[in-house]
């Protein structure tokens, strides 16, 4: 007699024993990046949840508990698990404070950066012509200016404030997303299904939206997650030379660059938001890496 | 068409280059090629290009350096091989690791604010007379000098055979002669604002309101024009003591012009200047001099803006002077640094408005807003109505007198000097290494100051005269030049912490806020420091200077120290002078016009195992250039 | 070619003059420049030299005629005064560019010469341990911010082990390496981890295309194959970066100057930049903006040479 195709065989119930589940598990888990989404999914709790997880307050200045080391060393204390910092502030409160501002920084720029870039780069690749030109000169003169001289400039113009960062780090992003989009809605454009939808009638609009968009957004998701790293070195380092989000609101950058001349003496008040920078910063490189190899290993170029 | 040969040659070539990598061939050699070059480079690196000898001195490096280290690992930047100057004249090296050099401007009426003083240039310039370590005016260039019995002029009597340098940078290696009385009245005479409108050196407008110009008498006497007499001089502006100006070469300025000439360094100090690169480094040499023929024979400044690298270099023992921050002055000490104190800073706060200025002096017009906006919780009104102006003429008034408008800001200011712990902040901030403040003109350590005048750590009875002036929490700016310092974070937290008020922090340069300050339309505080001397006898006729009549800077628009000052000069007896001061302490600890904060020292410090510095000639002023003042007392172990 | 050359060359003018424009607009809402003269004490200007600065910057007139003022200087070569520096912005620049130049290039070279083979090397080693070291060690570099790197290795290299010089720039006639090395490195990690992953991805495609295995199927040798085939078209992407990478230089360069007392045009630009010394900054700028143009140029003339496939859109 035959089995019916769709009737389940228990033989194979021998090949996967129940305890070779998390050997499986693991194998699944190998094709995603385990650790750096772990990284990110830190980052957004303690940026949400942050206000409760602090043990101390991270901007309340208490001059006599200054550089206190961690717990383990000697003359720590359990209650500044990672150390106080120059106006004795507590470090691990501080990291969690800045978690929240870092998190709302990088989202906020790269949102807009992108959203901006990716919908100029949709409407010149799509019109061409005079629009074409006029924003393709614009990219380009805003490409050659050394970035960050041009961004402490106007952040200097502008006054420091968080709306200002946040709209001076998203003109890092918008160049590129433009050239990228751009060039992209220029090869999809002639395509076939996008020809035949402008004989069928659709209107611009619904052929920029529903045809070539969707071709587009792997690429852009792509670039605003690799770039995430990048706009938080240059708050980095905007925050290092002193333009960047005014005291006494943490963000790591600041704490790196505020503790600089400390690093013989009380070398934990530059270190751990270091390493804060330094993963997150990693955790963005590979995610980054990993969709761009997953969605469209074509796309290795960028 | 090329020929067939070059075009078949070529492409050898290039198929050879980009092909035929044979290296390559061993993939195990691909990891050695990056791992050999770095070594390499190390290697050429500790082996370096400019052969210095491995210094002795290096020996007074700090404790935790490895032994082990071979001669060729060892930086070592400043050597001492030759027995110390004794015999021989000067000899040896000096490093010193400063935050900024300043900018190289040899003509004397172009030297910009941040050139102008650094301290006649480096000890390469000499002034007219000097300021001995004992209080006194001592004779420099000039051998005696006399003041007319009328006050209307002084008479420089100029030593003779003072040379020129001949090997100062920009001048060819030429003979430029000796100083004379052409110098000496081209140098006053160039920075001089009256008799050179585009002077833009820094006592330029110092010098506007009291002397006119200088001329020669003969080739070796001068003399200066007072049109108002200031009791301060000659000391003031004529010595090394604050601001001045070195004497320059006349012959210069005739060879090559006020342009030219800024590239041109010919002085008359103990010190000539070979190169002088802004942003990079200042080298000196030593010459004879008549004062004193300097130990060390080359001196090298480094302009080393970061302060962690300056504390590397300092404990490598690349540098052997430099200057920290406070709380680093302890790590330079534990390398082998000896700190030797060039001032006390008095840390305050300017809180006062300016009363006095009714129109804007840049443009003439009247100010909208008489230097003061009212509505500041923290600003008292004498205009309001039921205001007594003339109550702010006396030294303290009876409280009953003063009228709530101009009463409940100052209890607002007192409640804010009140809810800051000064103690904790010398001891958080400046590793005990300072005082509280109680007087921004008086020190602590001055005979006349009285303790009455300092401000008790009380923040419950901040809060109580808060309530009692009605005020409740408000947001204050604060101006703090470039950067945010921690002194004004600590203080904004106190008053956070004790009264509920929010702090904003207005940065730029002084620049930028300057049209506020110029038409008095600044509403915030700056945090300042003063050299803690008393109020300064200032000279009639000064109206011209914004300091005297109404002062963009501090409290220079509070009436009662306009009349303070007007008191105060040219009274000749001490002793009227001092009860004056006292009356002036005595107001502001009633008014809290300017709140004290702390008095904190300002270190300069050298590794006391390579040197020694015995001053003769001091000084008073935080320019950079004041770490290393004076030069020609340093002697080398 | 030479048409698409000059046609290039054009549009390089176009962005240099609207980047201009975008410098001079913010320059003139950062305040009247002529107020660093004036100290902190008060009056230290006569009114008549004031109004003559006022006339030498062409305050009076509106802001256009000011722009227009402004490039018709630069075009003809005069940058002006520097205001802090009182000197010719164009000789102070000179005076310290090379030492920026001398900085750049070496983080250059060492970028190149550590990134590319290791990306190499990553690739036809692809998922043994050492790629994934090299992997590792390219991800660090694009992960840690520079001036942290630059003051942890001061510290442990110069203050610590003093091995090597804490900053500045040192005696050395031309060079010392000495003086070279640590900042060089701070600033070579990024770059040297950019090309790695480029040379990598660029190889791995390459080695998966049908004409290398073809190649090895005719029985080529492995590195013959490698060298000759793979790695003459993976060098595009790297190229293509090399320009990316040196600007980027420039912004590394600024920190790396700040933190290193190296004397170099980046730190000028700070220093300008809170001096709000305007010539000074504009003058730096340009000149950046010009040499950018310029290395773009000479990138497109290298692909021409190396990828005769390659056309122009």
């Amino acid at each position: 007699m035959n089995t019916p195709i769709t009737k389940k065989t228990t033989e194979n119930k021998i090949d996967r024993p129940i305890w070779n589940a998390p050997i499986r598990l693991f194998f699944i888990m190998r094709r995603y990046p385990i650790i750096p989404m772990m990284v990110i999914g830190l980052l957004i709790i303690t940026a949400i949840f942050g206000t409760w997880m602090e043990p101390h307050d991270p901007i309340r200045a208490d001059v006599l508990s200054r550089h206190i080391p961690p717990f383990w060393m000697e003359g720590g204390d359990t209650k500044f698990l990672l150390g106080t910092d120059a106006l004795g502030r507590d470090v691990l409160s501080r990291i969690i404070g800045g978690a929240s501002v870092t998190l709302l920084v990088v989202t906020a720029s790269v949102t807009t950066g992108v959203v901006v870039g990716t919908g100029l780069g949709l409407v010149t690749g799509y019109f061409g012509g005079f629009v074409d030109d006029v924003v393709m000169r614009i990219v380009d003169a805003w490409g050659i200016l050394p970035q960050l001289l041009i961004i402490i400039i106007i952040v200097l113009t502008f006054g420091q404030g968080l709306f200002v960062l946040i709209g001076v780090l998203a003109m890092l992003s918008w160049t590129g997303a433009v050239r990228l989009v751009r060039a992209e809605t220029l090869s999809l454009r002639s395509r076939d299904y996008v020809l035949l939808a402008q004989i069928a009638g659709a209107s611009n609009t619904r052929i920029i939206f529903r045809h070539i968009l969707p071709g587009v957004i792997n690429m852009v998701i792509v670039t605003a997650t690799l770039g995430t790293g990048t706009i938080i070195l240059t708050e980095a380092s905007l925050s290092f030379l002193g333009a960047g989000i005014p005291p006494p609101d943490p963000t790591w950058g600041k704490m790196v660059g505020d503790e600089r001349m400390y690093v013989g003496a009380a070398w934990w008040t530059s270190f751990f938001p270091g390493i804060a920078i330094a993963m997150v910063v990693m955790s963005g490189n590979f995610l980054g890496d990993w969709m761009r190899d997953r969605f469209d290993p074509t796309l290795r170029q960028l | 068409m090329k020929p067939r040969v070059v075009v078949r040659a070529w492409h050898l070539i290039r198929e050879a280059t980009l092909s035929n990598l044979r290296i390559f061939r061993n993939w195990n050699l691909v990891i050695l090629v990056p791992i050999i070059s770095s070594l390499l480079l190390i290697v050429l690196a500790c082996g370096g290009d400019d052969g210095d000898a491995v210094s002795d001195s290096s020996a007074a490096a700090p404790a935790a350096k490895p032994t082990a280290t071979t001669a060729a690992a060892k930086p070592a930047k400043a050597s001492d091989p030759e027995a110390p100057a004794a015999a021989g004249g000067p000899s040896g090296t000096l490093t010193a690791a400063l935050k900024t050099v300043g900018t190289p401007i040899g003509t004397p009426g172009l030297c910009v604010p941040g050139c102008a003083n650094e301290k006649y240039f480096y000890s390469a310039f000499d002034t007219i007379l000097q300021w001995h370590v004992d209080g006194k005016v001592v004779p420099a260039v000039a051998e005696s000098w006399d003041l007319a019995p009328d006050l209307s002029s002084f008479t420089w009597h100029i030593r003779p055979g003072i040379p020129f340098h001949t090997g100062g940078a920009g001048g060819g290696g030429k003979d430029w002669g000796e100083v004379t009385a052409e110098d000496v009245a081209f140098s006053f005479d160039q920075v001089n604002s009256n008799t050179n409108p585009e002077s833009v050196h820094d006592v330029a407008g110092d010098m506007s309101c009291c002397y006119g110009p200088t001329t020669v008498i003969d080739t070796y006497t001068a003399e200066t024009e007072i049109i108002a007499y200031d009791s301060r001089a000659p000391g003031w502006l004529m010595t090394n003591l604050r601001d001045s100006f070195g004497i320059s070469s006349k012959k210069v300025y005739d060879e090559f012009g006020s342009d030219g000439m800024r590239e041109v360094f010919v002085g008359s100090g103990p010190y000539q200047i070979l190169e002088w690169t802004q942003g990079d480094r200042v080298v000196l040499e030593a010459v004879d001099h008549y004062r004193k023929t300097p130990d060390v024979k080359t001196v090298t400044l480094l302009e080393v803006p970061e302060e962690a690298s300056r504390i590397a270099m300092f404990k490598a023992g690349e540098a052997h002077i430099t200057h920290t921050s406070l709380p680093n002055v302890s790590v330079l000490e534990d390398a082998g640094g000896v700190k030797r104190l060039l001032e006390v800073s008095i840390r305050h706060m300017g809180m006062n408005p300016n009363f006095l200025e009714k129109i804007n002096p840049k443009s003439g017009e009247p100010l909208d807003n008489p230097g003061f906006d009212p509505s500041f919780p923290w600003v008292s009104d004498p205009f309001a109505d039921g205001c007594n102006w003339d109550i702010l003429l006396e030294v303290v008034p009876d409280e009953a007198d003063v009228c709530d408008e101009m009463n409940n800001p100052r209890k607002v200011r007192r409640a804010m000097s009140m809810a800051i712990n000064r103690d904790a902040l010398v001891e958080g901030l400046l590793n005990g290494l300072g005082k509280p403040g109680c007087n921004w003109a008086i020190s602590v350590d001055n005979a006349a100051h009285k303790d009455e005048w300092c401000m008790k750590h009380d923040p419950d009875g901040a809060r109580a005269l808060m309530e009692e002036a009605g005020q409740g929490p408000f947001t204050i700016g604060i101006w703090v030049g470039n950067e945010v310092q921690e002194i004004h974070q600590a203080v904004s937290s106190m008053w956070e912490q004790e009264l509920g008020i929010t702090t904003e922090y207005h940065t730029g340069p002084f620049s930028v806020w300057q049209p506020t300050f110029v038409d008095r339309s600044f509403q915030h505080l700056v945090f300042d420091g003063e050299q803690g001397g008393m109020p300064a006898h200032y000279a009639k006729g000064r109206e011209a200077q914004a300091w005297f009549a109404g002062g963009i800077m501090w409290s220079g628009g509070i009436p009662f120290y306009q009349r303070i000052y007007g008191n105060m000069l040219g009274e000749a007896d001490e002793g009227k002078r001092t009860a004056m001061a006292i009356e002036f302490g005595d107001h502001e600890a009633f008014w809290d016009w300017d709140p004290t904060l702390w008095e904190e020292p300002i270190y300069t410090v050298y590794t006391g195992s390579y040197m020694d510095w015995e001053l003769e000639s001091t000084s008073m002023h935080t320019q950079s250039s004041n770490f290393i003042y004076p030069l020609e007392d340093i002697t080398l172990k | 070619m030479a048409k698409v050359i000059l046609r290039r060359i054009v549009l390089g003018f176009i962005a240099l003059f609207v980047a201009m424009l975008i410098l001079f607009s913010l320059s003139r809402a950062t305040g009247d420049p002529r107020y660093i003269f004036i100290g902190p004490e008060g009056i230290g200007i006569d009114p008549e030299v004031w109004d003559l600065m006022g006339e030498k910057l062409h305050l009076d007139k509106p802001v256009p005629v000011q722009f227009a003022y402004w490039v018709s200087d630069i075009v003809r070569g005069d940058f002006g005064e520097s205001i802090a520096l009182q000197r010719p912005v164009l000789q102070v620049i000179k005076d310290r560019l090379p030492n920026t130049l001398k900085l750049a290039v070496a983080a250059w070279i060492l970028g190149t010469i550590i990134g590319v083979p290791l990306g190499v090397f990553s690739a036809t080693n692809r998922g043994k341990f050492l790629d994934y070291l090299f992997r590792g060690f390219a991800l660090l570099g694009q992960s840690l911010p520079i001036f942290w790197v630059g003051i942890v290795l001061i510290f442990f290299f110069a203050a610590q082990l003093q091995w090597l010089p804490a900053g500045t720039k040192g005696e050395g006639g031309f060079i010392s390496f000495k003086h070279l090395l640590l900042p060089a490195v701070t600033l070579a990690w990024y770059p040297a981890a950019s090309y790695l992953r480029i040379t990598r991805t660029a190889m791995l495609e390459v080695l998966d295309t049908e004409y290398v295995k073809l190649a090895r199927a005719k029985g080529v040798g492995m590195y013959t194959v490698w060298w000759k085939h793979a790695f003459r078209n993976a060098i595009i992407p790297p190229l293509t970066l090399s320009v990316f990478v040196l600007f980027g230089l420039v912004n590394g360069t600024v920190i790396v100057e700040t933190v290193f007392a190296w004397p170099g045009i980046g730190r000028l630009a700070i220093e300008a930049l809170w001096a709000t010394d305007f010539p000074l900054l504009a003058g730096i700028t340009i000149i950046f903006g010009a040499l950018y143009l310029l290395m773009i140029l000479m990138l497109d003339l290298v692909y021409a040479f190396l990828d005769p496939r390659i056309k122009y859109s």
